[in-house]
Protein backbone atom coordinates (compact mmCIF):
# COMPACT_ATOMS: atom_id res chain seq x y z
CA UNK A 1 0.00 0.00 0.00
CA UNK A 2 1.47 3.22 -0.75
CA UNK A 3 2.14 5.58 1.67
CA UNK A 4 -0.29 8.66 1.79
CA UNK A 5 0.61 11.87 0.71
CA UNK A 6 0.00 13.63 4.13
CA UNK A 7 2.16 10.66 5.68
CA UNK A 8 5.13 11.32 3.71
CA UNK A 9 4.90 14.98 3.51
CA UNK A 10 4.50 14.63 7.57
CA UNK A 11 7.91 12.52 7.40
CA UNK A 12 9.90 14.58 5.34
CA UNK A 13 8.80 17.74 7.49
CA UNK A 14 10.53 15.91 10.16
CA UNK A 15 13.66 15.91 8.52
CA UNK A 16 12.92 19.64 7.77
CA UNK A 17 12.90 20.06 11.34
CA UNK A 18 16.38 17.89 12.63
CA UNK A 19 18.49 20.22 14.24
CA UNK A 20 22.13 19.55 16.00
CA UNK A 21 22.17 20.13 19.60
CA UNK A 22 23.30 23.04 21.09
CA UNK A 23 26.47 20.75 22.48
CA UNK A 24 27.04 19.69 18.87
CA UNK A 25 26.93 23.57 17.44
CA UNK A 26 29.53 24.39 20.45
CA UNK A 27 31.75 21.37 19.25
CA UNK A 28 31.45 22.64 16.12
CA UNK A 29 32.82 26.23 16.91
CA UNK A 30 35.56 25.27 19.03
CA UNK A 31 36.89 22.76 16.50
CA UNK A 32 37.00 25.77 13.71
CA UNK A 33 39.40 27.68 15.27
CA UNK A 34 42.37 27.76 13.55
CA UNK A 35 45.46 25.99 14.24
CA UNK A 36 48.40 27.71 13.38
CA UNK A 37 52.24 27.11 12.94
CA UNK A 38 55.12 29.13 13.13
CA UNK A 39 58.81 28.96 12.36
CA UNK A 40 61.68 31.74 12.13
CA UNK A 41 61.23 35.06 14.41
CA UNK A 42 58.65 33.10 16.84
CA UNK A 43 60.89 30.26 17.66
CA UNK A 44 62.96 33.14 19.62
CA UNK A 45 59.87 34.13 21.41
CA UNK A 46 59.03 30.48 22.06
CA UNK A 47 62.15 29.89 23.54
CA UNK A 48 61.80 33.12 25.86
CA UNK A 49 58.14 31.55 26.54
CA UNK A 50 59.56 28.20 27.40
CA UNK A 51 58.45 26.33 24.24
CA UNK A 52 60.51 23.62 22.25
CA UNK A 53 61.66 25.61 18.89
CA UNK A 54 60.90 24.56 15.37
CA UNK A 55 57.20 23.62 13.53
CA UNK A 56 54.76 24.28 16.64
CA UNK A 57 50.91 23.92 16.88
CA UNK A 58 49.04 26.20 18.97
CA UNK A 59 45.63 26.29 19.14
CA UNK A 60 43.48 28.99 21.33
CA UNK A 61 41.64 28.57 24.34
CA UNK A 62 40.64 25.89 25.51
CA UNK A 63 43.83 24.49 24.25
CA UNK A 64 46.31 21.67 23.91
CA UNK A 65 49.31 21.13 26.28
CA UNK A 66 52.38 22.57 24.93
CA UNK A 67 54.41 21.67 28.12
CA UNK A 68 54.88 25.11 29.20
CA UNK A 69 54.50 26.87 32.53
CA UNK A 70 52.04 28.87 31.16
CA UNK A 71 50.44 26.37 29.06
CA UNK A 72 49.84 24.14 32.07
CA UNK A 73 48.33 27.41 33.33
CA UNK A 74 46.04 27.39 30.82
CA UNK A 75 45.44 23.81 31.03
CA UNK A 76 44.47 24.27 34.62
CA UNK A 77 42.09 27.35 33.72
CA UNK A 78 40.47 24.76 31.04
CA UNK A 79 40.07 22.33 33.91
CA UNK A 80 38.30 24.40 36.31
CA UNK A 81 34.32 23.67 36.31
CA UNK A 82 33.65 27.57 36.91
CA UNK A 83 35.49 30.89 36.33
CA UNK A 84 34.36 33.49 37.57
CA UNK A 85 35.74 36.78 35.99
CA UNK A 86 34.92 40.01 37.84
CA UNK A 87 36.75 43.49 35.38
CA UNK A 88 37.47 46.64 37.28
CA UNK A 89 38.01 49.79 35.38
CA UNK A 90 41.45 51.98 36.57
CA UNK A 91 39.13 54.29 39.29
CA UNK A 92 38.07 51.02 40.94
CA UNK A 93 34.15 50.85 39.29
CA UNK A 94 33.39 47.59 38.74
CA UNK A 95 32.82 47.25 34.38
CA UNK A 96 31.33 43.77 34.22
CA UNK A 97 31.11 40.41 36.10
CA UNK A 98 31.37 36.48 34.27
CA UNK A 99 30.84 33.07 34.86
CA UNK A 100 32.06 30.30 32.54
CA UNK A 101 30.76 26.88 33.17
CA UNK A 102 31.85 24.81 29.88
CA UNK A 103 28.77 25.61 27.39
CA UNK A 104 27.19 27.95 30.01
CA UNK A 105 28.21 31.06 30.25
CA UNK A 106 26.92 34.73 31.92
CA UNK A 107 28.33 38.22 31.82
CA UNK A 108 26.75 41.15 33.08
CA UNK A 109 28.11 44.64 32.14
CA UNK A 110 27.92 48.06 34.26
CA UNK A 111 27.54 51.73 33.11
CA UNK A 112 30.74 53.18 35.06
CA UNK A 113 28.84 56.15 35.27
CA UNK A 114 26.24 54.85 37.25
CA UNK A 115 26.72 51.41 37.92
CA UNK A 116 23.86 50.64 36.47
CA UNK A 117 23.11 47.46 34.60
CA UNK A 118 23.52 48.05 30.26
CA UNK A 119 23.50 44.34 29.32
CA UNK A 120 23.13 41.34 30.52
CA UNK A 121 23.71 37.71 28.57
CA UNK A 122 23.19 34.20 30.22
CA UNK A 123 22.82 31.14 28.48
CA UNK A 124 22.82 27.66 30.11
CA UNK A 125 23.88 26.12 26.64
CA UNK A 126 20.40 25.17 25.35
CA UNK A 127 18.31 29.34 25.35
CA UNK A 128 20.26 32.20 26.04
CA UNK A 129 19.32 35.57 27.20
CA UNK A 130 20.47 38.53 26.20
CA UNK A 131 19.10 42.19 27.59
CA UNK A 132 19.67 45.55 26.22
CA UNK A 133 18.73 49.20 26.33
CA UNK A 134 16.72 50.43 23.55
CA UNK A 135 18.69 52.60 20.72
CA UNK A 136 18.36 55.97 20.29
CA UNK A 137 17.07 57.93 17.08
CA UNK A 138 18.56 60.28 15.29
CA UNK A 139 15.82 63.49 14.92
CA UNK A 140 15.14 64.65 10.78
CA UNK A 141 17.27 67.43 11.29
CA UNK A 142 20.56 65.36 11.49
CA UNK A 143 21.42 66.48 14.45
CA UNK A 144 19.31 65.23 17.27
CA UNK A 145 19.32 62.58 19.07
CA UNK A 146 16.14 61.50 21.55
CA UNK A 147 14.80 58.48 22.44
CA UNK A 148 11.41 58.01 20.70
CA UNK A 149 8.19 57.39 22.66
CA UNK A 150 8.00 53.88 22.49
CA UNK A 151 11.48 52.81 23.04
CA UNK A 152 12.00 50.39 25.88
CA UNK A 153 14.63 48.05 27.15
CA UNK A 154 14.15 44.25 25.84
CA UNK A 155 15.01 41.30 26.96
CA UNK A 156 15.47 38.33 24.26
CA UNK A 157 15.40 34.56 25.19
CA UNK A 158 16.25 32.12 21.65
CA UNK A 159 17.40 28.84 21.02
CA UNK A 160 20.58 28.55 19.44
CA UNK A 161 23.04 30.22 21.59
CA UNK A 162 26.01 29.23 19.46
CA UNK A 163 26.98 33.30 18.40
CA UNK A 164 26.70 34.27 22.43
CA UNK A 165 29.29 31.26 23.27
CA UNK A 166 32.00 32.87 21.91
CA UNK A 167 31.58 36.30 24.00
CA UNK A 168 33.56 35.09 27.23
CA UNK A 169 36.40 33.91 24.84
CA UNK A 170 36.48 37.25 23.36
CA UNK A 171 37.21 38.67 27.00
CA UNK A 172 40.78 36.02 27.53
CA UNK A 173 42.10 37.18 23.80
CA UNK A 174 45.48 37.70 24.98
CA UNK A 175 45.58 34.18 26.05
CA UNK A 176 45.45 33.11 22.24
CA UNK A 177 47.94 36.32 21.15
CA UNK A 178 50.49 34.69 23.21
CA UNK A 179 50.34 31.32 21.59
CA UNK A 180 49.46 32.06 17.85
CA UNK A 181 52.04 34.15 17.80
CA UNK A 182 50.27 37.41 17.21
CA UNK A 183 53.58 39.69 17.95
CA UNK A 184 52.67 38.79 21.84
CA UNK A 185 55.69 37.73 23.98
CA UNK A 186 56.10 36.77 27.26
CA UNK A 187 58.55 39.32 28.31
CA UNK A 188 59.61 37.67 31.85
CA UNK A 189 58.42 35.30 34.83
CA UNK A 190 58.98 35.85 38.40
CA UNK A 191 57.57 35.08 41.96
CA UNK A 192 56.16 37.49 43.89
CA UNK A 193 54.37 37.80 47.54
CA UNK A 194 51.01 39.69 46.96
CA UNK A 195 48.39 40.71 50.25
CA UNK A 196 46.95 37.44 48.34
CA UNK A 197 49.39 35.18 48.68
CA UNK A 198 52.51 34.03 46.62
CA UNK A 199 51.90 34.40 42.87
CA UNK A 200 53.87 33.57 39.44
CA UNK A 201 54.15 36.84 37.67
CA UNK A 202 53.92 36.78 34.15
CA UNK A 203 54.84 40.23 31.81
CA UNK A 204 53.14 40.42 28.98
CA UNK A 205 53.77 42.47 25.58
CA UNK A 206 51.22 42.22 23.10
CA UNK A 207 50.05 43.56 19.91
CA UNK A 208 46.43 42.60 17.92
CA UNK A 209 47.03 41.57 14.93
CA UNK A 210 43.77 42.30 12.73
CA UNK A 211 42.67 42.12 9.03
CA UNK A 212 41.16 45.20 7.66
CA UNK A 213 39.49 44.85 4.20
CA UNK A 214 41.64 41.52 3.65
CA UNK A 215 44.85 43.21 4.54
CA UNK A 216 46.70 42.93 8.39
CA UNK A 217 47.08 45.67 10.14
CA UNK A 218 49.00 45.47 13.76
CA UNK A 219 47.45 47.61 16.39
CA UNK A 220 49.56 49.36 18.73
CA UNK A 221 50.73 47.14 21.45
CA UNK A 222 49.58 46.28 25.21
CA UNK A 223 51.35 45.46 28.08
CA UNK A 224 49.48 43.04 30.75
CA UNK A 225 50.60 41.41 33.47
CA UNK A 226 49.21 37.63 34.65
CA UNK A 227 49.44 36.80 38.04
CA UNK A 228 49.24 33.19 38.72
CA UNK A 229 49.07 30.84 41.90
CA UNK A 230 52.25 28.84 41.80
CA UNK A 231 49.99 25.35 43.21
CA UNK A 232 47.23 25.60 40.88
CA UNK A 233 48.45 27.21 37.93
CA UNK A 234 45.57 29.12 37.54
CA UNK A 235 45.87 32.80 36.84
CA UNK A 236 43.97 34.86 39.90
CA UNK A 237 44.41 38.41 38.49
CA UNK A 238 45.13 40.17 35.16
CA UNK A 239 46.41 43.88 35.66
CA UNK A 240 45.93 46.03 32.41
CA UNK A 241 48.52 49.14 31.06
CA UNK A 242 45.72 50.99 30.99
CA UNK A 243 45.09 50.65 34.89
CA UNK A 244 41.89 48.03 34.25
CA UNK A 245 42.21 44.41 36.02
CA UNK A 246 40.20 41.65 36.39
CA UNK A 247 40.05 39.32 39.57
CA UNK A 248 39.50 35.84 38.50
CA UNK A 249 38.32 32.91 40.93
CA UNK A 250 37.17 29.42 40.38
CA UNK A 251 34.70 28.51 42.74
CA UNK A 252 33.25 24.80 42.99
CA UNK A 253 29.38 26.20 43.08
CA UNK A 254 27.73 28.96 41.85
CA UNK A 255 23.70 29.57 42.50
CA UNK A 256 21.45 28.17 40.15
CA UNK A 257 20.22 30.52 38.29
CA UNK A 258 23.33 31.88 37.43
CA UNK A 259 23.33 30.58 34.06
CA UNK A 260 19.49 30.35 34.04
CA UNK A 261 18.20 32.08 30.89
CA UNK A 262 16.16 35.10 31.97
CA UNK A 263 16.15 38.53 33.66
CA UNK A 264 18.04 38.64 36.98
CA UNK A 265 20.38 41.36 37.06
CA UNK A 266 18.08 43.98 35.44
CA UNK A 267 14.29 42.67 35.87
CA UNK A 268 12.26 45.29 34.39
CA UNK A 269 12.50 44.66 31.56
CA UNK A 270 9.74 43.96 28.02
CA UNK A 271 10.31 40.13 27.47
CA UNK A 272 10.26 38.58 24.10
CA UNK A 273 10.79 34.77 23.62
CA UNK A 274 12.12 34.82 19.92
CA UNK A 275 11.24 31.44 19.36
CA UNK A 276 7.43 32.15 20.62
CA UNK A 277 7.94 35.63 18.88
CA UNK A 278 9.47 34.34 15.29
CA UNK A 279 6.21 31.39 15.15
CA UNK A 280 3.47 34.23 15.88
CA UNK A 281 5.10 36.32 12.89
CA UNK A 282 5.15 32.96 10.94
CA UNK A 283 1.17 32.93 11.45
CA UNK A 284 0.90 36.79 10.80
CA UNK A 285 2.46 36.47 7.67
CA UNK A 286 1.16 33.29 6.41
CA UNK A 287 -2.63 34.42 7.11
CA UNK A 288 -2.71 37.51 7.33
CA UNK A 289 -3.57 40.32 10.09
CA UNK A 290 -6.07 42.21 8.21
CA UNK A 291 -7.60 42.56 4.99
CA UNK A 292 -9.35 45.28 2.42
CA UNK A 293 -9.75 45.78 -1.33
CA UNK A 294 -7.03 42.91 -2.22
CA UNK A 295 -4.73 44.15 0.10
CA UNK A 296 -3.86 42.22 3.07
CA UNK A 297 -1.73 43.41 6.23
CA UNK A 298 0.90 40.56 7.20
CA UNK A 299 3.24 42.22 9.21
CA UNK A 300 2.06 45.29 11.52
CA UNK A 301 4.70 45.60 14.65
CA UNK A 302 6.74 47.94 16.42
CA UNK A 303 10.08 47.62 17.58
CA UNK A 304 11.98 48.11 21.21
CA UNK A 305 13.25 51.23 19.25
CA UNK A 306 10.17 52.72 18.38
CA UNK A 307 9.52 52.37 15.20
CA UNK A 308 6.42 50.70 13.47
CA UNK A 309 7.05 48.14 10.76
CA UNK A 310 3.73 47.40 7.96
CA UNK A 311 4.39 44.70 5.30
CA UNK A 312 2.00 43.81 2.81
CA UNK A 313 0.36 41.87 -0.07
CA UNK A 314 -1.61 42.94 -2.70
CA UNK A 315 -0.61 46.40 -3.05
CA UNK A 316 2.46 47.36 -5.45
CA UNK A 317 5.29 47.78 -3.81
CA UNK A 318 6.56 50.99 -2.62
CA UNK A 319 9.49 52.58 -4.73
CA UNK A 320 12.93 52.56 -3.42
CA UNK A 321 12.31 56.19 -2.49
CA UNK A 322 9.42 55.50 -0.24
CA UNK A 323 8.03 58.83 -1.84
CA UNK A 324 4.54 57.18 -0.22
CA UNK A 325 5.12 55.92 2.87
CA UNK A 326 1.98 54.42 5.09
CA UNK A 327 0.28 56.77 7.47
CA UNK A 328 -0.38 56.48 10.93
CA UNK A 329 -3.86 57.75 12.18
CA UNK A 330 -3.70 60.23 14.87
CA UNK A 331 0.18 59.73 15.33
CA UNK A 332 2.86 61.77 14.30
CA UNK A 333 5.68 59.25 12.05
CA UNK A 334 9.61 60.21 10.91
CA UNK A 335 10.15 59.96 7.81
CA UNK A 336 10.28 56.56 6.08
CA UNK A 337 12.71 54.07 6.28
CA UNK A 338 13.77 49.89 5.55
CA UNK A 339 15.57 47.57 3.70
CA UNK A 340 15.15 47.74 -0.57
CA UNK A 341 14.23 43.42 -0.24
CA UNK A 342 10.74 45.32 -0.02
CA UNK A 343 10.34 47.74 -2.67
CA UNK A 344 10.78 47.92 -6.10
CA UNK A 345 14.62 47.85 -5.86
CA UNK A 346 14.67 44.24 -4.52
CA UNK A 347 16.87 43.29 -7.44
CA UNK A 348 19.55 45.16 -5.50
CA UNK A 349 19.50 42.91 -2.19
CA UNK A 350 20.92 39.81 -3.28
CA UNK A 351 20.00 37.98 -0.28
CA UNK A 352 16.70 38.63 -0.01
CA UNK A 353 13.49 36.68 -1.70
CA UNK A 354 9.59 36.15 -1.30
CA UNK A 355 8.23 35.41 1.88
CA UNK A 356 8.78 31.81 1.96
CA UNK A 357 5.18 31.40 3.51
CA UNK A 358 3.89 33.20 0.82
CA UNK A 359 5.95 32.63 -2.24
CA UNK A 360 6.09 36.44 -2.78
CA UNK A 361 7.36 39.52 -1.61
CA UNK A 362 6.10 41.48 1.14
CA UNK A 363 6.07 45.24 0.30
CA UNK A 364 6.76 47.80 2.77
CA UNK A 365 8.90 50.09 4.98
CA UNK A 366 9.11 51.51 8.59
CA UNK A 367 8.18 54.51 10.18
CA UNK A 368 9.42 55.84 13.91
CA UNK A 369 6.48 56.76 15.83
CA UNK A 370 6.37 60.25 17.46
CA UNK A 371 3.65 59.99 19.96
CA UNK A 372 3.19 57.05 22.16
CA UNK A 373 0.62 54.37 21.03
CA UNK A 374 -1.62 51.54 22.68
CA UNK A 375 -2.04 48.36 21.56
CA UNK A 376 -4.01 49.11 18.27
CA UNK A 377 -3.63 51.47 15.40
CA UNK A 378 -4.90 53.17 12.71
CA UNK A 379 -2.90 52.68 9.13
CA UNK A 380 -3.41 53.43 5.40
CA UNK A 381 -1.20 51.42 3.15
CA UNK A 382 -0.44 53.17 -0.66
CA UNK A 383 -2.52 51.04 -3.08
CA UNK A 384 -3.20 51.87 -7.01
CA UNK A 385 -2.94 56.28 -6.38
CA UNK A 386 -4.84 56.19 -3.40
CA UNK A 387 -4.45 54.89 0.22
CA UNK A 388 -6.22 51.90 1.45
CA UNK A 389 -7.00 52.43 5.07
CA UNK A 390 -7.15 49.64 8.23
CA UNK A 391 -8.91 50.97 11.40
CA UNK A 392 -8.00 49.67 14.79
CA UNK A 393 -5.12 47.02 14.03
CA UNK A 394 -3.53 45.29 16.40
CA UNK A 395 0.21 46.07 17.32
CA UNK A 396 2.66 43.50 17.37
CA UNK A 397 5.52 44.29 19.78
CA UNK A 398 8.90 43.21 18.57
CA UNK A 399 12.64 43.39 19.83
CA UNK A 400 14.09 43.78 16.33
CA UNK A 401 12.82 42.85 12.58
CA UNK A 402 16.32 41.17 11.99
CA UNK A 403 15.30 38.41 14.19
CA UNK A 404 12.58 37.82 11.32
CA UNK A 405 14.78 37.89 8.13
CA UNK A 406 14.04 34.68 6.90
CA UNK A 407 10.55 35.11 7.59
CA UNK A 408 10.25 38.25 6.00
CA UNK A 409 12.34 37.17 3.12
CA UNK A 410 14.94 39.71 3.97
CA UNK A 411 17.72 37.02 4.07
CA UNK A 412 17.03 33.61 2.21
CA UNK A 413 18.03 30.54 4.10
CA UNK B 1 26.55 39.51 5.29
CA UNK B 2 25.58 38.27 1.69
CA UNK B 3 27.48 35.17 0.37
CA UNK B 4 30.47 36.36 -1.84
CA UNK B 5 31.37 38.60 1.15
CA UNK B 6 31.14 35.23 3.64
CA UNK B 7 33.14 33.35 1.19
CA UNK B 8 35.81 36.44 0.61
CA UNK B 9 35.68 36.57 4.62
CA UNK B 10 36.90 33.03 4.93
CA UNK B 11 39.56 32.69 2.35
CA UNK B 12 41.67 35.61 4.44
CA UNK B 13 40.30 33.44 7.52
CA UNK B 14 38.38 36.32 9.39
CA UNK B 15 37.66 35.06 12.44
CA UNK B 16 33.78 36.69 12.55
CA UNK B 17 33.28 35.33 9.30
CA UNK B 18 34.25 31.53 10.29
CA UNK B 19 32.00 32.08 13.61
CA UNK B 20 28.92 33.09 11.09
CA UNK B 21 29.70 30.05 9.21
CA UNK B 22 28.94 27.76 11.60
CA UNK B 23 26.14 29.69 12.80
CA UNK B 24 24.60 29.96 9.09
CA UNK B 25 25.26 26.61 7.66
CA UNK B 26 26.48 23.95 9.69
CA UNK B 27 23.10 23.08 10.88
CA UNK B 28 21.63 22.23 7.17
CA UNK B 29 25.32 20.61 6.60
CA UNK B 30 25.08 18.76 9.79
CA UNK B 31 21.27 17.73 9.09
CA UNK B 32 22.24 16.59 5.47
CA UNK B 33 25.01 14.29 6.66
CA UNK B 34 23.24 12.59 9.43
CA UNK B 35 20.74 11.57 6.81
CA UNK B 36 22.97 10.17 4.86
CA UNK B 37 25.24 8.62 7.23
CA UNK B 38 22.96 7.88 9.76
CA UNK B 39 25.56 7.90 12.91
CA UNK B 40 25.78 10.98 14.80
CA UNK B 41 29.61 10.38 15.42
CA UNK B 42 30.24 9.81 11.42
CA UNK B 43 28.00 12.96 10.53
CA UNK B 44 29.94 15.03 13.17
CA UNK B 45 33.27 14.04 12.21
CA UNK B 46 31.98 14.69 8.07
CA UNK B 47 30.50 17.81 9.12
CA UNK B 48 33.99 18.85 10.91
CA UNK B 49 35.56 17.85 7.38
CA UNK B 50 33.59 20.17 5.45
CA UNK B 51 33.90 23.03 7.47
CA UNK B 52 37.48 22.71 6.85
CA UNK B 53 37.45 22.24 2.71
CA UNK B 54 34.19 25.37 2.85
CA UNK B 55 37.30 26.95 4.73
CA UNK B 56 40.15 26.06 2.71
CA UNK B 57 38.47 26.45 -0.59
CA UNK B 58 36.27 29.54 0.33
CA UNK B 59 38.15 31.34 -1.96
CA UNK B 60 36.93 29.38 -5.22
CA UNK B 61 33.62 30.03 -4.28
CA UNK B 62 32.16 31.89 -7.43
CA UNK B 63 28.39 32.89 -6.66
CA UNK B 64 26.59 31.14 -9.05
CA UNK B 65 25.27 28.70 -5.99
CA UNK B 66 24.43 29.98 -2.93
CA UNK B 67 26.60 29.44 -0.87
CA UNK B 68 24.63 26.96 1.54
CA UNK B 69 23.86 24.89 -2.06
CA UNK B 70 28.09 25.25 -2.38
CA UNK B 71 28.65 24.01 0.94
CA UNK B 72 26.38 21.04 0.52
CA UNK B 73 28.33 20.07 -2.51
CA UNK B 74 31.45 19.88 -0.58
CA UNK B 75 29.57 17.79 2.24
CA UNK B 76 28.45 15.07 -0.65
CA UNK B 77 31.17 14.91 -1.81
CA UNK B 78 32.62 14.08 1.81
CA UNK B 79 30.28 11.62 2.22
CA UNK B 80 31.25 9.75 -0.79
CA UNK B 81 35.19 9.79 -0.04
CA UNK B 82 34.24 8.43 3.52
CA UNK B 83 31.75 5.77 2.01
CA UNK B 84 34.24 4.84 0.02
CA UNK B 85 36.83 4.26 3.32
CA UNK B 86 34.67 2.46 4.80
CA UNK B 87 34.77 -1.61 5.14
CA UNK B 88 31.82 -2.66 2.20
CA UNK B 89 30.36 -5.42 4.37
CA UNK B 90 27.64 -3.93 6.58
CA UNK B 91 28.35 -5.38 10.36
CA UNK B 92 25.01 -7.45 11.20
CA UNK B 93 24.20 -5.86 14.66
CA UNK B 94 25.70 -2.42 13.47
CA UNK B 95 22.40 -0.44 13.16
CA UNK B 96 22.27 3.29 14.13
CA UNK B 97 20.13 3.95 17.16
CA UNK B 98 17.24 5.68 16.16
CA UNK B 99 17.72 9.60 17.04
CA UNK B 100 14.15 10.68 19.15
CA UNK B 101 13.70 13.99 17.27
CA UNK B 102 13.78 11.83 13.88
CA UNK B 103 11.59 8.95 15.06
CA UNK B 104 8.11 9.94 13.17
CA UNK B 105 10.89 9.70 10.14
CA UNK B 106 12.15 6.29 10.62
CA UNK B 107 10.29 4.73 7.76
CA UNK B 108 11.21 7.41 5.59
CA UNK B 109 15.19 7.00 6.74
CA UNK B 110 15.10 3.32 6.34
CA UNK B 111 13.69 3.51 3.27
CA UNK B 112 16.18 6.17 1.51
CA UNK B 113 19.07 3.57 2.77
CA UNK B 114 17.76 1.60 0.39
CA UNK B 115 18.20 4.21 -2.52
CA UNK B 116 21.76 4.81 -3.86
CA UNK B 117 23.64 7.60 -2.65
CA UNK B 118 23.51 9.66 -5.61
CA UNK B 119 19.28 9.47 -5.04
CA UNK B 120 19.79 10.03 -1.55
CA UNK B 121 21.37 13.05 -2.27
CA UNK B 122 18.80 14.17 -4.94
CA UNK B 123 16.25 13.65 -2.46
CA UNK B 124 17.43 14.50 0.63
CA UNK B 125 18.71 18.18 -1.18
CA UNK B 126 15.61 18.96 -2.97
CA UNK B 127 12.85 17.94 -0.55
CA UNK B 128 14.42 18.53 2.97
CA UNK B 129 17.24 21.10 1.97
CA UNK B 130 14.70 22.84 -0.94
CA UNK B 131 17.42 23.75 -2.81
CA UNK B 132 16.05 24.40 -6.30
CA UNK B 133 16.58 21.53 -9.02
CA UNK B 134 18.94 23.98 -11.57
CA UNK B 135 21.06 24.43 -7.80
CA UNK B 136 21.51 20.88 -6.93
CA UNK B 137 22.52 20.34 -10.67
CA UNK B 138 25.60 22.89 -10.20
CA UNK B 139 26.56 21.68 -7.02
CA UNK B 140 26.82 18.00 -8.26
CA UNK B 141 28.05 18.76 -11.29
CA UNK B 142 25.22 16.64 -13.49
CA UNK B 143 22.49 17.97 -15.88
CA UNK B 144 19.66 19.44 -14.36
CA UNK B 145 17.84 16.06 -16.57
CA UNK B 146 19.77 13.62 -14.50
CA UNK B 147 18.55 15.44 -11.55
CA UNK B 148 15.17 15.31 -12.52
CA UNK B 149 15.36 11.76 -13.67
CA UNK B 150 17.01 10.80 -10.23
CA UNK B 151 13.98 12.47 -8.41
CA UNK B 152 11.71 10.97 -10.36
CA UNK B 153 13.50 7.23 -9.28
CA UNK B 154 13.62 8.09 -5.89
CA UNK B 155 10.05 9.06 -5.26
CA UNK B 156 8.86 5.84 -7.19
CA UNK B 157 11.02 3.84 -5.13
CA UNK B 158 10.53 5.65 -1.77
CA UNK B 159 6.50 5.06 -2.30
CA UNK B 160 7.14 1.37 -3.44
CA UNK B 161 9.18 0.64 -0.24
CA UNK B 162 7.53 2.65 2.11
CA UNK B 163 4.47 0.84 0.73
CA UNK B 164 5.80 -2.61 1.98
CA UNK B 165 7.56 -2.55 4.62
CA UNK B 166 7.04 -2.23 8.49
CA UNK B 167 8.81 0.18 10.44
CA UNK B 168 12.47 -0.97 11.78
CA UNK B 169 11.98 0.76 14.89
CA UNK B 170 9.10 -0.64 17.07
CA UNK B 171 8.07 1.90 19.97
CA UNK B 172 8.81 0.42 23.36
CA UNK B 173 4.87 0.71 23.98
CA UNK B 174 4.26 -1.55 20.88
CA UNK B 175 6.69 -4.52 22.15
CA UNK B 176 5.25 -7.50 23.33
Amino acid sequence: MSPKPADLESMIEALRQELPSPEQVYRAHRRMKPRRTSRSSLSVRLALAGLAAGAITYVVWPRESTGSAWARTLESMNDASIVHTVSYASNGAVASESWISGHKRAIVMYSPKDHSVWSEQRTDGLRDYIFFEAGLYQGLDGKSTARLPNARAYGTVRTNPSDFIQLRAEEFEFLDQVLQGKGTVVKSKHDIDTPEGKRTLYDIEMSYVVSVNGKKQVLKSNELAAYVEPNTHRIRRIQYGNGGYEVIDYPNAVPENTFQPAPQAFKNVEFHDLDADQAAVKTDVAHGVRSRSGVTLRLVALDATGNLWVLWTGAPLPDGRLSRPFRVNGVRAGAAFGPRAFTTKFKMDKVSGPAPSLGTRLGGMSRPLLDKVRKTVGIEVPAYGRYIRFDDVPIRRIANIGSFAQILGMRRR
Amino acid sequence: MDDLTLARRLSVKDDEAGRLLIDLHYVAIYRFLHQLARRVHDAEDLAQQTMIRVLNGANRYDGRTSFRAWALGIAFHEYTRWRRRKPWLPLLNDQPAPSPDLIEAQALLNALKRLSPNEQAVFLLHHVEELPLAEIAAILRIPEGTVKSRLHAARIRLRTLLGEEEPSYVPETCRP
